[in-house]
């Protein structure tokens, strides 16, 4: 009886029992495949008490937002940099054969 | 465009600099992304009767652009293994946590959300340079992920690389860049 009633706490220390270095690969791992039911539940009961890897998450979701948008056909990124004279002609030559 | 006779001069003046922008930002290699790009163009002159007008002429030749991109990751994956984690590829933030586990030095919020960080051009600047800092293997990784929008499937699937693995590198180049982002910029505002 003892035995079965230890059962439940078991399982809930099982739950929380996660380092904030394992959660962090949990978050990362998160942003790449669906996460299997249990894994999934154990990231978003620590997150919900865990400040810090809760800004961890957030500095992650930051980073691929901007990734993704830099990406895009007309991304504000390296603006200034151009195809050099010589090499424009060098591709206008090549498509004249 | 099949009636009309495409002036591939001005193909190059109108489209050149963001196909090599676009490129640069993917293969870092100056003379890659030249290479890459005009392959694209001669590419494009080829098929040029396979365009229907179905999308504009931009996004068909960014179309055959990135196809070409994915041929050079293909052949350079012959040069670089991508499936294995060396020592010198350890996790950047390992030395944010105590022995436990837990953090050492805490992730501070970096007041801004994903919106407004990706309007942000100077941001945005410097984390195409913290990119650069990776290595070449976990910038090519990263940048097919995170920048190509491949799933980690097909990655897995053309790179020969075991899931587990790629989602140990994509951790540590997030960390890298995470840190790398604090130093140039968050940490001085």
């Amino acid at each position: 009886m003892k035995k079965l009633l230890s059962l439940p706490i078991m399982f809930i220390e099982k739950l929380l029992k996660l380092s904030c270095r394992d959660v962090s690969a949990l978050a990362s791992e998160n942003l790449d495949h669906d996460l299997p039911f249990f894994k999934r539940l154990k990231l978003k009961l620590h997150l919900a008490i865990c400040g810090a890897c809760k800004n961890y998450q957030t500095q992650l979701e930051i980073l691929k937002r901007m990734c993704a948008s830099m990406g895009e056909e007309d991304s504000s990124v390296k603006q200034d940099i151009s195809l050099s004279s010589p090499a424009k002609e060098k591709i206008k030559k090549a498509l004249k054969h | 465009m099949k009636s009309q006779k495409i002036d591939s001069d001005q193909w190059v003046e109108q489209y050149g600099d963001m196909m090599f922008r676009y490129t640069l930002l993917r293969v870092r290699d100056t003379d890659t992304a030249e290479e890459i790009v005009q392959t694209a163009f001669v590419s494009a002159l080829q098929s040029k009767d396979s365009f229907q007008g179905r999308s504009t002429e931009k996004s068909w030749l960014f179309g055959i652009l990135k196809h070409k991109i994915l041929d050079h990751f293909r052949d350079a994956k012959k040069n670089v293994r991508l499936d294995s984690i060396g020592d010198e590829d350890g996790d950047p933030l390992e030395y944010a946590y105590n022995k436990l586990g837990a953090w050492n030095k805490m992730p501070q919020h970096w007041r801004t959300d994903p919106a407004q960080a990706a309007e942000n051009t100077e941001l945005m600047q410097v984390l195409a340079g913290c990119l650069d800092g990776l290595s070449d293997k976990f910038r090519r990784i990263f940048v097919l992920k995170e920048i190509e929008g491949l799933s980690s499937e097909e990655i897995c699937k053309e790179f020969d690389i075991q899931s587990t693995n790629l989602w140990v590198i994509l951790h540590r180049a997030r960390n890298q860049l995470k840190l790398c982002l604090e130093t140039k910029w968050f940490d001085k505002k």
